[in-house]
């Protein structure tokens, strides 16, 4: 075999036709995947925080945050049913875990708008959510949706959540180990409620 | 074009389809640094074929690449023309990615070897001496394919 024939026995390899439906679906894929990164950017530049999913949030957050103030000051039972009001935060939480699979690391409850903290990668373990909420000595508390082996930020401080085989739910920064009858982090005085979603349900 | 390319590289219509919708996002990405000193389809080109020689996992997917046109030519109830259209590409996928690249550019591309480096980011040498090894390669494997096939029947 000379290189002519060679080059010709290669060029007569075409590669395989693809159907009419691949070329008019390969723009959309093109563009569906551009448009991920695009919503994925701008949720980065607003620390973790998705804007098309505002409105999700919007119809979800009243009522949900509502609960769980109720639900964590003690000695008093939410005036309305509880469990349509948490009904509202999971479905909230569903929606947005279903658009970000395996990369919802954290939604967290604080200032006007909630706001996400989403993985790069789809690497987020799954696990069941749990609720944590943890008020800085100064400042507004902060509620935030969560799963063990996340981390939620507050006030400048990196809290890591953990809970153990029994459920019991732990918080871990720099300063020390927060777990439920404990003194708070560091001797401060902060303060943390913990509790978990789906058993609220 | 990009889409011939992938499958070449990759030698799967599947991963040539990933291939080549990586190649438009990744366009998309650096559109700020297309200057428009070469064509924009020049310039995808390229990507493209970076895109293919950095692929993760190469060498993985090419092994499975190969034994699914393993598969195909041994195939018995695929046409005469399948199985030499996939002998070749089996003996492409058997060649090192930037041996391979070479190959696509010249000989399937039709580029001057010149404008190869250029693409590829080395010397003209260098793709002369990447083109003459893989032709003698490819010459060997094929032929001896072209044996076994003729064995078989």
């Amino acid at each position: 075999m000379n290189n002519d024939e060679l080059d010709q026995r290669l060029r007569s390899a075409s590669p395989p036709e693809r159907s009419e439906a691949y070329w008019r679906e390969f723009p959309e894929s093109v563009e569906r995947r551009i448009l991920a990164e695009k919503q994925r950017a701008e949720a980065a530049v607003r620390p973790g925080f998705h804007p098309s999913l505002k409105w999700i949030w919007r119809l979800a957050l009243p009522g949900a945050a509502v609960v769980i103030a109720l639900l964590l000051m003690p000695g008093q039972q939410p005036k309305t049913p509880i469990h349509e009001q948490l009904s509202s935060l999971r479905a909230g939480y569903e929606q947005v875990a279903a658009l970000f699979p395996g990369q919802l690391e954290t939604v967290v409850f604080g200032g006007d708008e909630p706001y996400l903290q989403l993985s790069d990668l789809p690497d987020v373990p799954s696990s069941p959510p749990l609720f944590v909420r943890i008020c800085p000595p100064s400042g507004k508390c902060v509620t935030a949706v969560s799963f063990s082996g996340q981390k939620v930020r507050v006030s400048g401080r990196e809290f890591e959540v953990l809970a153990n085989g029994v459920g019991e739910i732990f918080l871990l920064a720099k300063e020390g180990v927060w777990s439920p009858g404990q003194a708070p982090v560091g001797g401060e005085n902060w303060r943390f409620e913990t509790g978990w979603l789906e058993r609220h349900l | 074009m990009i889409h011939a390319l992938t499958y070449r590289m990759s030698g799967s219509e599947a991963e040539a389809s990933d291939l080549a919708q990586e190649a438009f996002v990744q366009a998309w990405r650096r559109l700020d640094h297309f200057r428009g000193e070469a064509r924009f389809s020049s310039w995808l080109y390229r990507i493209a074929v970076n895109l293919c020689l950095n692929w993760k996992a190469r060498e993985a997917r090419e092994a499975r690449a190969r034994t699914a046109w393993g598969d195909l030519a041994a195939n018995e109830g695929s046409s005469t023309g399948d199985r030499r259209t996939g002998l070749v590409q089996e003996a492409l996928m058997k060649l090192p990615a930037k041996q391979r690249a070479a190959i696509v550019l010249t000989v399937y591309d039709g580029l001057k070897h010149e404008e190869a480096a250029r693409l590829l980011g080395c010397s003209e040498t260098t793709v002369s001496w990447r083109v003459f090894a893989a032709k003698a390669k490819l010459k060997r494997w094929l032929e001896k394919m072209d044996g076994q096939k003729g064995e078989r029947s």
